[in-house]
Parts: C-alpha cells; sequence; structure tokens
C-alpha cells in the first residue's frame, strides 16, 4: 500500500514539474517573439480579478489592476526568472504591488503588512488534474441549480456582481447570498 | 472559505473565461508596445525581438524615429479621447440624503462609467458643513465637473504616456514627460500659441508657445477638433511637455527643476471655470472604507490621536500583525467618550467600539490637542473620526482592542476654528 501510494505521489510530482516546464517554455516562446502571451492571460485572469477584487474591494478597479499586471508581466517577462517562483506567483505579486499603489491613492494611508497578508491567504495553489474534476463534479451537484450558475459565471466565465446580477435578472445582494451558500455547500461536500 | 476559492479558480474549465477582459488586455499590450518603444529605443540598445515596433524602424534616423513615436502619440490620443464622451447633463443625482454626520450627501453614478454609460455601482458626496447652500443642479455639475477633469487626466496618461525610469539612465540625463497643467480660461489660440487666463490668487493671463516644431492641438467633446473652433471664454485645460535633469538618487541639491519644453494640446470643458475650481472644496468624497465595504469613509485630512508619540506618524506599540488578518477602516461619530475607550456610530448606523491604554485619549486632548491653536482639535462627542485596524477575516467584531489597531484619526472636516493666531504644529 504504501508503495502504491508513493508511486502515485512520484507521479503527481512530475506531473507538476512537467506542468511547470510546459509554462517556462511558453514564456520562453514568448520572449523569443512568439504571440503567446494571451494563453498566460487566459490562464491567470479569472483568478488575478478575484484576487486584486479582494485586495481594493472594486470590481472595476480590480479589472484595471489585473490588466496592468498583465502589460506590466509583458514587458518585463525577460525579468522573470522561473528558478527562483512560478510565473503565476510573481504576476499576483505585480499585481498585489499596483493594488497597494491604488489604496495609496485613494486612502490616506495603507498599512503594507496587512495587505500583504491577504495576498498570501489568497494566492493560487497548484491541484491535481483528478481534484479539478472532483471539484468540477461536486460544482454540478449542487442544488438549487442556480447555486451552480453563479459559481460558474463568478469562478469560471468571470463575471462581476453586477453582470451576473443582470444576466440572472437578481438583485445583487442575492448574488451574494447564493455564491456565499453554494460555497458553503461545496465545502461540505469536498471534505 | 478561503481554500474553497482558490480550489474553484483552481478547477475553472480551459474554455470558461471573460473572453471581453482577455481582449481589451491583448489590445493594451499592443498599444502600450507602440508607447513602450520610445524610452527604449532612447536608452537600451539590446532590443528583444518582441518590440516589434523597434525592429521596424530602428534603421530610421533618431530625428525621424522622434517625429514618428510623437505622431503615432498624437494619432493614437484621437482614439483615446473619441471614447470618452462629456456632456453636462450626463451626471444624475440617484439619492439625495441627510447623513449621520448631519451632512446631505449625494449618490451618483461610479465614475468610472461617468464617461461611457451608467452603472448599477456609485459613488457618494458629502456636502462641507460650512458649505454656502447649493441647488441640485450646482451641485450636478460640480459632480460632473469632477467626472470630467478624472476623464481628462485619464485621456493625457493614456496619450502621452509618463516615462518611467529605465537602468540605463545616467545622472544627468535630460528627460521629458507631458502632463495635463493649467485650468483656466482661454483668451486666444492658434497653431503656435495661445493665451488664458487662471486664478491661483489673482487671476493671470499668459500666453504658451507651442513646442519647437510642433502644432498645438485641441479636442472638445470627446474628439479632436480645428483649433480656430476654440473661442475666446472658453474653459480649458491645457497639456504641455516638460523636461527636467534626471538623478538617479535624490538629495537636496538635485531638484529636477521641471522646465516647460511647450504647449502640446488644449483640451475644451463643458463646463464653466467655477464648477472645476472653487465649487469643487464644498464636496468631500465618500468612497466605500477599505475591508468594511457596507461603510464609507470620507477623504478628508486629519490628525492622529493614537498612537500619539511625539508628532504625528507614529507607530502603535501594541500593535500586533497578524498573519491573514484583513486590513479595514470605518469612520463615524463619536457618540460615547472615556480615558481609555470610545464607541463611534458608523455610517450605517452600526456602532463600533475603540479600545486604547489607559489615558491615551486624555493624554492627547490635554497635551496634543491644545497646540493646534487655529482648530479645536479636542476629541469629544459628536467628534468625526476613523479607525483604521486589522482583524481575522472571517470577524466581523466591532470592538476593536489596542493590538489591532492601526490608527485613529479625527477628522478635520466640520471642526470649529478658533479665534485667534494660526500656529502650524
Amino acid at each position: 500500500m504504501y508503495r502504491v501510494q508513493h508511486i502515485f505521489e512520484t507521479f503527481l510530482w512530475f506531473d507538476r514539474i512537467v506542468s511547470m516546464m510546459d509554462e517556462s517554455k511558453l514564456i520562453e516562446e514568448v520572449i523569443a517573439g512568439a504571440d503567446r502571451f494571451e494563453e498566460l492571460v487566459r490562464r491567470y485572469h479569472v483568478g488575478l480579478i478575484i484576487h486584486c477584487e479582494g485586495l481594493v474591494g472594486d470590481r472595476d478597479a480590480a479589472e484595471d489592476i489585473a490588466q496592468e499586471a498583465f502589460v506590466k508581466a509583458y514587458f518585463d517577462l525577460e525579468k522573470f526568472d522561473p528558478n527562483k517562483a512560478r510565473f503565476s506567483t510573481w504576476l499576483y505579486r505585480i499585481a498585489t504591488n499596483k493594488a497597494i499603489d491604488y489604496l495609496r491613492q485613494q486612502k490616506r494611508r495603507v498599512s503594507v503588512e496587512d495587505i500583504e497578508s491577504i495576498a498570501e491567504a489568497t494566492m493560487p495553489a497548484y491541484i491535481e488534474e483528478e481534484q479539478k474534476q472532483e471539484i468540477r463534479q461536486a460544482v454540478l451537484k449542487l442544488v438549487p441549480p442556480k447555486y451552480r450558475q453563479v459559481i460558474e459565471a463568478y469562478y469560471w466565465d468571470g463575471k462581476s456582481y453586477e453582470q451576473i446580477a443582470h444576466d440572472m435578472d437578481i438583485q445583487l445582494n442575492t448574488v451574494r447570498t447564493w455564491l456565499r451558500r453554494a460555497k458553503l455547500q461545496l465545502k461540505e461536500e469536498l471534505k | 472559505m478561503k481554500y474553497c476559492t482558490a480550489q474553484l479558480i483552481a478547477a475553472r474549465p480551459e474554455k470558461s473565461g471573460n473572453e471581453g477582459f482577455i481582449a481589451r488586455t491583448m489590445h493594451a499590450i499592443q498599444t502600450a508596445d507602440t508607447h513602450a518603444t520610445f524610452p527604449v529605443v532612447l536608452h537600451e540598445p539590446n532590443i528583444p525581438l518582441r518590440k516589434r515596433l523597434y525592429m521596424r524602424v530602428k534603421g530610421l534616423p533618431t530625428a525621424a524615429l522622434v517625429a514618428l513615436i510623437i505622431a503615432s502619440a498624437v494619432g493614437l490620443s484621437g482614439v483615446v479621447y473619441a471614447s470618452i464622451r462629456f456632456a453636462p447633463d450626463f451626471i444624475k443625482i440617484l439619492n439625495k440624503s441627510t447623513n449621520n454626520r448631519g451632512a446631505t450627501e449625494y449618490s451618483v453614478p461610479d465614475f468610472a462609467k461617468c464617461a461611457t454609460d451608467y452603472g448599477p455601482v456609485t459613488e457618494k458626496f458629502e456636502l462641507k458643513k460650512d458649505a454656502p447652500r447649493l441647488s441640485d443642479e450646482e451641485i450636478k455639475k460640480t459632480i460632473q465637473a469632477r467626472c470630467e477633469l478624472a476623464g481628462v487626466n485619464d485621456f493625457v496618461a493614456k496619450a502621452w504616456p509618463t516615462f518611467g525610469t529605465h537602468k540605463d539612465w545616467q545622472d544627468g540625463d535630460d528627460i521629458f514627460y507631458t502632463r495635463p497643467d493649467l485650468l483656466g480660461t482661454l483668451q486666444s489660440a492658434s497653431a503656435d500659441k495661445a493665451a488664458m487666463t487662471y486664478y491661483g490668487g489673482q487671476p493671470q493671463t499668459k500666453t504658451y508657445d507651442a513646442q519647437p516644431g510642433q502644432n498645438i492641438v485641441a479636442f472638445a467633446g470627446g474628439a479632436k477638433i480645428p483649433i480656430s473652433q476654440l473661442k475666446p471664454g472658453d474653459t480649458v485645460f491645457t497639456v504641455v511637455r516638460v523636461t527636467e535633469t534626471y538623478h538617479k538618487t535624490w538629495t537636496n541639491t538635485s531638484n529636477p527643476n521641471p522646465r516647460p519644453q511647450g504647449l502640446v494640446a488644449i483640451i475644451k470643458l463643458s463646463l464653466p471655470n467655477q464648477y472645476y475650481g472653487t465649487m469643487q472644496q464644498y464636496l468631500t468624497e465618500l468612497p466605500a472604507c477599505a475591508g468594511n465595504p457596507g461603510e464609507y469613509c470620507p477623504n478628508t485630512p486629519s490628525i492622529d490621536v493614537f498612537p500619539r508619540i511625539g508628532g504625528e506618524g507614529a507607530t502603535n506599540p501594541l500593535y500586533k500583525n497578524q498573519p491573514g488578518y484583513v486590513f479595514r477602516e470605518v469612520t463615524g461619530t463619536v457618540t460615547q467618550l472615556d480615558a481609555d475607550s470610545l464607541v463611534l456610530k458608523s455610517h450605517s448606523g452600526k456602532k463600533y467600539t475603540a479600545r486604547v491604554p489607559a489615558n491615551a485619549f486624555t493624554t492627547y486632548n490635554t497635551d496634543y490637542a491644545p497646540n493646534y491653536t487655529d482648530i479645536d482639535a479636542t476629541l469629544q462627542i459628536g467628534s468625526t473620526v476613523s479607525i483604521i485596524y486589522s482583524q481575522p477575516p472571517k470577524a466581523d467584531a466591532r470592538t476593536i482592542t489596542p493590538e489591532q489597531i492601526t490608527r485613529i484619526n479625527l477628522l478635520l472636516d466640520g471642526l470649529q476654528p478658533k479665534q485667534g493666531g494660526v500656529k502650524q504644529y
């Protein structure tokens, strides 16, 4: 049993390394002139917008900050060292710094330490394909189905609360309530 | 719940996503590519291949290259501004009420949308207590003017990006940038010069020349217009090009001393001058409080009440930065005050209790408040106070301990001026 578990873990570790190598290769190609940066935007934009929204508490500003972070990442890509950090960590760091700048402009004072602790708590983690499938299945099972709709719209389609409220013809607060209840259900399901 | 969020994001199917955001981001990268080339060309010989524009133009002599970049920036500026449409009746007051500070409060559509269309998100403004009586129409125009200035600033930043520092820039290099400059009333304008009156203290009229070899361009109503369409008496905002000397390290002797190079553009505004100037001082913006989205925190100057060790800007020695804690802010009126605690009633009507070390408030009132000789800076019942603190993300505790407080400030807006001399402290 130990051996099976060990082989499984080795496989997962290998899978993770392959995934990182794919990303490093993609970044090298972008630096060399390939028009493939959009793949990185596609991969990370939804999480990055939600991350920024959590930091600045405003959706429009969050989208602007996420966009600026992608633009900066594109132009500074040669400075990125894949041996020191994952691309996502680097990208989130750029966005976090921009969010801090934004908050400083908006407010009189900002405690950088506090903001950094939020950033750490919302940094994306690598999860295996099998686990992704499990989560997708759990989302499909959400009852009532409107819970599934709001989860998919917010976390997968990258829509704002306002957009979801408009699309589903419901109040903004209802979106928040359904999302909260859906996540509680998911938490139970995925225990 | 945060782990749940991270899992959901990680499990996002590949085909899902926000196509509009992706398209906008890729467009921003392509547009920025054109602008970003300029400082790189000037200072960095080892250009990566992906700087496509540079590769196309690198054979050109420097003068032609500069002309090309300026032409592309001016060309783009028309496009960017054309997407910003301003109309005097664009802003609507969605709600008007009296808040718990006794001030009249106005809700208007989110500024991010005031230049395009309305959205459900709102901005809030408060009429200052010492402001004259203003009609709703005047308030509407004043807020419209603020929105318009924000749009103009955004336009200028995009059309003529300010260059940042570059690793190859040397001490003493001349660098230049383009910025919005003066707000005033136009007296005359032609392609090579413009005269305008501005109102910093006594009104002054001055004539400004175009950059050498360049024509001044004009914008109005969201479009580039012939400069002959500008008329004396128009309220305008000027855009100028400035040169300054670059210093890697700031010292007292390295004053950058910006030198104007000439007028780049004149933007005609839609309302009379006073709405962009004097009327603006009567309104205070009420943004949502950081970490407390249901509350509003006015953007006004303030005085440190706690911590107050020596001067302002002290750090609370009791504050403990806990990993994962969320930064929050709340503002409200003091309803109860003791030597070591206060209760404030927030904008939403909730009560928050802040506890501080023994006699902290008494010490502030006896040792520090009297030093402000021009205003009555005493902390008392009825004062408006903001508290900045941190808490665990899920907590909504309204009793804030000394270890959680970053700062407690007394807001100056609404304080009564003292009679007598003014002493800066």
